[in-house]
């Protein structure tokens, strides 16, 4: 039994260590903005400190996919940012707002992407909170860790903690061949996956030659959604910044949307039917190149009929 | 609770360490834990379903007691009878009462008749086919003189509810397990090093081949009528390895965690993949359960014995059982049916037990003709797979049919799956290195093994899958 004890524990040992040491090399690649990683926006938008914007996108790969920035600012000629990020839910997005202002950022407005699907991300998401996105984790901000402990129960949360089952259990993000895409794109951090002056995604596939089909969805709100939502208006509100949510194309259909009232008082739906032609999406949820700067241009127009955003002074306009 | 779970990873050391430390000068202390850690390991599930499981044992051990102290056979005869119609009647009740009424109702509804009942919302008990099968074992065997019965009663409930095996098997036979229970059990080294090597063996099995083909063979079924030939062909594969991954890598661990405590499971998989032929992928796939019907099914029908539509009938009747078995769906019916029609043959020419030696028994590559076999085999294998992944019949036919257009193949698949077919690749190569043993870390020379351990640790960390852990497939059945 000693001997069975004691080749154990040199084992474990050895593997502690080793996976300690690749660890605090994956944490130093993760927060050097000069290796696009496949997590990269994450600490893209944890990075940003002291900037000014007349407005942010808040959402998931929706939010992320749906708006360009670059013709939202030439439309409504304000200067915005694109935090969206896949699969994001409400919880997330709380995080980043209260982050992206924790680190002295300023905002006039922010563009919420509200939709079914954020009101349901437990069955929408392959995880309820993406806690493993948010390395390092042995140096995990008090906000984050505020938003553990009211989102997951005590049992379930506590492999974040411990650094190194957290790193075991979400290797998903530090493999060798991650690593290794992360090392041969040095450089190439702001031209791949992402436009890191503004957030913008970077498509890289043409549309899908394929027929896209949505399915009928029936909506059932979780309550942890709604509260982290309530949060982020609670949030803005403290900071003084306009929320105006909008729901971005999908080819899916809700039975009962009406009778959940957050969407209900979602401030922009498209009505445009040619929207929802399957050629302007890259799959039933997200829309493709041609599909986002189409609903971009429809937003931008929205934006200046309904809050005559053109005219609006905005914080930088302010400064000048 | 999930072997592939972090609860597992902290229950098995407390309960290891209690067993070998805290009770091992008491034998009775020792089943009692286990009894005890058992129904801890179970109720992580659902503890509602432990009342089945304490039903289960107290009908087993009293017909068992009962039948020790009588000779009279219409009653020994009765009290195998109540054993029976309990056990399967739990069994029948979770796990086939809304098949059975859907198909009625279907039926009625053929001849003109409208049954109005309705379906019950009922939730399968995880682990009921395997220690049902279990017990029923030991209840057989009692009835046949073939074992003693028990009377103690902490030892069976520790011998039914063994956590190890407890929710996806190996079904072990009770005269084999239950003996285990009676004899003082001292730690040995290489019993524990080598519960460890399987441990690990079939925690890559899980976490790295099953899962990550999960990901792929989830996608396909679920949306195959939008896939190529090829696609579906590859969805077809990966839900072969996932399957065996899954389930093989279970019992893998529930082996190398019996072992932590002293005890020996049958070994329920022997690479069934190198098989030359159906026959001996039988004896190699789920041991276990085909030995369970061979002995408990097969050989009362009257086996090969008779002439040839006694064996076509017995051969059938097995197959599909076994088919049901796995689920109230048709799918598993025509799946065991299929591999009937494959059997079939080997069996009316005799030819059943050509390939009784493990493949290439003394030499490192297998012979054109081997490797042919196995080809044969696995691509009948794979088909057969199809129709128990499925949901329904239909889409098992469709998913074939589309397979197997030719025109819509293209290589591009290889790019798009490349680290699951690495993964895929490296688990073929151990087992085919490691065939004429349980676990690939059965190596003579130092270095080798330890380069063998590093690299299935180091596949385990960097490609398991841990984020909301897969169950094993088998649970539902």
């Amino acid at each position: 039994m000693k001997n069975f004890l004691l080749k154990t524990s040199i084992y474990l040992g050895a593997l502690i260590v080793f996976l300690l040491s690749y660890a605090l090399f994956c944490d130093y690649l993760f927060k050097d903005n000069n290796y696009y990683l496949g997590n990269s926006k994450r600490y893209w938008q944890l990075s940003q400190k002291d900037k000014e914007f007349d407005y942010l996108v808040l959402g998931s790969s929706r939010a992320y996919g749906s708006l360009d920035i670059s013709l939202l600012d030439s439309i409504i000629d304000k200067k915005g940012i694109n935090l969206g990020l896949n699969g994001s839910g409400f919880t997330e997005n709380f995080i980043t707002l209260k982050l992206f202002l924790k680190n002295g950022n300023k905002v006039d407005s922010v563009f919420l992407q509200v939709d079914p699907y954020s009101l349901m991300s437990d069955s929408s998401f392959s995880n309820s909170f993406h806690s493993y996105a948010y390395l390092p984790y042995w140096d995990v901000d008090k906000e984050i860790e505020n938003v553990l402990h009211e989102n997951i129960p005590l049992l379930k949360d506590w492999p974040f903690y411990p650094a190194l089952l957290s790193y075991f259990i979400y290797n998903n993000y530090y493999s060798p061949y991650n690593i290794y895409k992360g090392l041969k794109n040095k450089g190439e951090f702001c031209s791949k996956g992402f436009d890191c002056y503004n957030g913008n995604k970077i498509f890289d596939t043409l549309p899908k030659d394929q027929n896209i089909i949505g399915d009928e969805i029936f909506i059932v709100p979780d309550s942890k959604d709604i509260f982290y939502y309530n949060k982020i208006l609670d949030l803005a509100k403290e900071n003084n910044i306009e929320v105006i949510s909008y729901m971005a194309p999908t080819l899916d259909t809700f039975s009962n949307f009406e009778t959940v009232n957050i969407l209900k008082n979602i401030s922009y739906i498209s009505s445009n039917s040619k929207i929802w032609d399957p050629n302007l999406f890259s799959d039933a949820t997200h829309v493709n190149r041609f599909g986002r700067d189409l609903f971009t241009i429809e937003f931008g127009q929205f934006l200046l009929a309904e809050f005559n955003f053109k005219e609006k002074i905005s914080l930088l306009q302010k400064k000048k | 609770m999930l072997f592939n779970s972090l609860d597992f990873a902290i229950f098995l050391p407390i309960v290891f360490i209690l067993y070998w430390f805290v009770f091992n000068k008491s034998l009775k202390g020792q089943n009692l834990l286990v009894a005890a850690a058992s129904y801890v390991f179970y109720g992580w599930w659902d503890w509602r379903f432990l009342s089945l499981i304490l039903f289960s044992t107290l009908i087993d051990y009293f017909v068992g007691v009962s039948l020790g102290k009588t000779e009279a056979p219409t009653k020994r005869k009765i009290l195998l009878w109540v054993s029976i119609l309990v056990n399967l009647g739990f069994l029948g009740f979770f796990k086939y009462y809304n098949f059975f009424l859907d198909n009625f109702k279907s039926a009625f509804s053929i001849a003109g008749y409208e049954l109005n009942a309705n379906s019950l919302n009922i939730i399968l008990p995880v682990g009921i086919s395997f220690y049902t099968f279990q017990t029923l074992s030991y209840t057989i065997d009692v009835y046949k003189n073939r074992l003693e019965p028990t009377k103690n009663f902490i030892s069976f409930a520790a011998f039914v509810s063994f956590f190890p095996q407890l929710v996806a098997g190996p079904i072990e036979r009770a005269s084999n397990l239950l003996p285990q229970f009676f004899k003082p059990r001292k730690f040995e080294y290489s019993q524990g090093v080598d519960g460890m090597r399987q441990i690990l063996w079939g925690l890559f099995k899980k976490v790295v081949i099953a899962d990550n083909c999960a990901v792929y063979a989830n996608h396909i079924f679920e949306n195959s009528a939008d896939m190529s030939g090829s696609t579906l062909v590859l969805g077809a594969i990966f839900f072969t390895f996932q399957i065996y991954g899954d389930f093989s890598g279970y019992s893998d661990i529930a082996i190398g965690t019996a072992r932590l405590f002293g005890f020996n499971l049958m070994q329920n998989f022997a690479f069934p993949y190198f098989s030359r032929d159906i026959a001996e992928f039988w004896r190699r796939w789920h041991i276990s359960l085909s030995t369970w019907f061979r002995d408990y099914l097969y050989i009362p029908l009257g086996g090969s014995r008779g002439g040839t539509w006694m064996k076509v009938r017995n051969t059938f009747i097995i197959f599909i059982v076994s088919g049901f078995w796995h689920g109230a769906n048709w799918t598993f019916i025509v799946w065991g049916a299929l591999n009937a029609v494959y059997f079939l043959p080997l069996l009316l020419t005799n030819k059943n037990r050509q390939n009784m030696e493990v493949v290439a028994e003394d030499s490192y590559l297998p012979s054109f003709k081997e490797f042919g076999q196995m080809s044969l085999t696995f691509f009948l294998t794979v088909i057969a797979w199809v129709f128990f992944r499925s949901e329904t019949l239909k889409d098992a036919s469709l998913y074939i049919i589309y397979a197997s257009k030719l025109e819509t193949f293209d290589l591009n698949f290889i790019l798009t799956h490349s680290k699951t077919l690495f993964l895929i690749s490296i688990f073929i190569i151990f087992e085919w290195l490691s065939r004429h043993n349980q676990n690939p870390f059965i190596i003579a020379n130092d270095f080798l093994r330890k380069g063998a351990y590093s690299i299935i640790i180091l596949l385990i960390i960097f490609y398991g899958l841990y984020v909301n852990p897969n169950s094993f497939i088998y649970f539902q059945f």
